[in-house]
């Protein structure tokens, strides 16, 4: 890779990164197990990108390198609840998030400015769940709810961030 | 759907509710959108709370904050990814302790020649480049794959269960429980199925011999994702795949290393993994080896018939001492079968050897009915024929003789084998598994 094609890359990862990344969470849901295939497909990505047709989109291509670096995480990691995501599911969602990644990427600036709406016990809950990456349980062990309520309080936080995100988009369309 | 969809995503739904939205998905493109749009916002907040979504015009970005979402491998890039570092702030990265611990030991050399700083045997390894001109060395990650390199190479350890061979030839051994073990070349990706296999990367392409299992090829350039199975191999040039019949010739050179096996003497051979064929290693003038299983734990208690350094056998051998079921072993088969009888060998064939493991040995086996009692081991396909196995004390100078030396990594063998019989003797080894 010359310096031409590391100022590209980086550039191009720059705006594909945070769709990379949800669609690898869209399959491996443990955050940081996430984060490691978001790393093992930087690092395919960094080496092959002397082989990328820049007449593709960018965001088609890594986003096929992840759909295999997802493969090999559920390999490694074969148990009941990642056994049925198979190569259909990936492929099928890997063509959605081409399709639409600029709306992804619209909804996650106005998630940005929504955040702030979330107040008390909404907004520990979302920053244990994201910021700390724990499971509801181990949210409620640490909160001293219950697994139910904790559930309860992270889907009001989820309508009001999608209500807020939805609104936005509308407003700016509409501007 | 969406609840179910949020079940999902925090791992909260029953399998078959998780099984009913991946079916939903999978069903028309539409759905597929609607849950890309809810299952976006799970990746999207963990990266805005993390101070990795960065506020981004035309996607420029502007501001930077520091993020441990990614770690790019700055060693195979340098610096030009640091001058696009500079240019695109948002390569600034916080690394992650725990992707930099040690994740490889170098558990044994030979004849390693390398290029600047050596390495020393028994170091741990983190992610990390190896590149060395010439020689043999065999790294054992701590999942339990086991990869041997022959030099000239370049080498890189990613992480615990990625590498990258960028030149030079490798063998790997991937238990079960590491399956998925990658090693990606410069135009073909080799994730492992559970299995063992060899890789040939050269500036003219890329060579996979699958000895046991299969292996799964990736191209994403080319468009290739293709398996390879026991017995086949397949050739990456210019893009193209071809798939024959195994060709072991590249890896024969770095079998006895990826064994295990330190030295021995020049007439000893080595039955190849996919040489299963028992009774085709016989001839007069050579011992044959056989890897058999690789570390893993004993079905059964195993009787040995020699656990301590001295000369053997004995009258008085017989299988007294054992290892517990559940202990880590690892086994060879060491074996004299001469040819059919010829006026050379007039029915009777001597041969002497000597040959040393990388590990201690445990104990030895050789009375035929204690081999019979431990053919589990064994990675033959084809039963062993009872009869005219084994070591039996004749004395005199034409009786069968083993040598354990003191540190316990060396046998002197003596065999006088009838042409119609087989000595064997199976090789009981403590594997190096922890530090």
């Amino acid at each position: 890779m010359d310096s031409e094609q590391a100022v590209d890359f980086a550039q191009l990862w720059t705006c594909a990164q945070p769709n990379v990344f949800s669609y690898i969470a869209s399959a491996v849901r443990n955050l940081a197990d996430a984060e490691d295939v978001l790393q093992s497909t930087a690092t395919v990505a960094v080496r092959k990108f002397p082989d990328y047709d820049p007449s593709r989109p960018f965001i088609a291509w890594v986003i096929g390198i992840a759909r295999f670096e997802i493969l090999n995480y559920l390999r490694s990691h074969s148990n009941d609840r990642h056994d049925f995501i198979d190569e259909e599911f990936l492929a099928t969602l890997a063509s959605a998030y081409e399709v639409i990644h600029e709306e992804l990427d619209a909804r996650r600036h106005a998630l940005r400015s929504c955040l702030s709406i979330l107040k008390g016990r909404a907004r520990q809950v979302i920053e244990h769940r994201y910021l700390n990456g724990m499971k509801t349980g181990a949210v409620a062990s640490g909160l001293g709810l219950s697994p139910g309520n904790v559930s309860v309080i992270l889907n009001r936080a989820y309508k009001q961030l999608r209500e807020c995100i939805e609104n936005r988009i509308a407003t700016e369309v509409t501007l | 759907m969406n609840e179910l969809i949020i079940r999902y995503l925090n791992e909260e739904n029953s399998l078959a509710e998780d099984q009913q939205v991946i079916d939903w998905v999978k069903a028309s493109e539409e759905n597929a959108k609607e849950f890309a749009r809810i299952s976006s916002l799970h990746g999207q907040l963990r990266m805005e709370l993390q101070g990795c979504g960065k506020e981004v015009v035309g996607c420029e970005p502007v501001e930077t904050k520091d993020c441990r979402m990614i770690r790019f491998p700055l060693q195979r890039i340098g610096k030009l990814v640091a001058l696009a570092a500079s240019v695109v702030i948002l390569f600034a990265v916080v690394l992650s302790k725990r992707r930099d611990a040690p994740v490889a030991h170098l558990v044994q050399t030979k004849g390693v020649e390398w290029v600047g700083d050596a390495i020393t045997l028994d170091s741990y390894l983190e992610p990390q480049s190896l590149q060395f001109k010439s020689g043999l060395m065999r790294l054992l990650f701590d999942s339990g794959v086991e990869v041997t390199i022959k030099g000239p190479a370049r080498y890189e350890i990613v992480s615990g269960n990625r590498a990258i061979l960028n030149s030079g030839v490798l063998v790997a051994y991937v238990p079960p429980s590491a399956e998925g073990f990658t090693v990606d070349t410069p135009n073909l990706e080799v994730v492992d199925l559970g299995t063992s296999f060899g890789v040939l990367a050269s500036p003219g392409g890329v060579d996979v011999s699958v000895f046991k299992g299969e292996v799964e090829l990736n191209s994403v350039a080319s468009n290739i994702r293709e398996k390879l199975t026991e017995g086949r191999s397949a050739s990456m040039r210019n893009g193209n795949l071809e798939v024959m019949d195994i060709d072991v010739n590249p890896f024969e050179s770095l079998w006895y290393v990826a064994s295990g096996i330190a030295n021995s003497s020049d007439n000893f051979k080595f039955a190849l993994p996919w040489t299963r064929a028992m009774r085709a290693c016989r001839d007069d003038d050579h011992i044959y080896i056989f890897a058999e299983r690789h570390a893993s734990p004993l079905e059964s208690d195993l009787k040995l018939n020699a656990t301590q350094p001295g000369i053997y056998p004995e009258s008085t051998d017989v299988a007294k001492d054992i290892v517990k079921a559940g202990t880590i072993v690892r086994s060879y088969l060491i074996q004299f079968n001469p040819g059919p009888p010829n006026p050379d060998n007039r029915g009777f064939r001597d041969i002497v050897g000597e040959i040393s493991f990388a590990d201690p040995i445990v104990g030895l086996i050789f009375r035929a009915e204690d081999l019979g009692a431990s053919d589990y081991l064994t990675s033959s396909r084809t039963p062993f024929r009872p009869e005219g196995r084994g070591l039996e004390p004749s004395g005199g100078n034409y009786s069968d003789m083993i040598e354990f030396s003191q540190d316990r990594r060396t046998l002197s063998l003596r065999f006088h084998e009838r042409v119609t019989s087989w000595d064997q003797v199976r090789v009981i080894v403590a594997p190096r598994r922890s530090f």
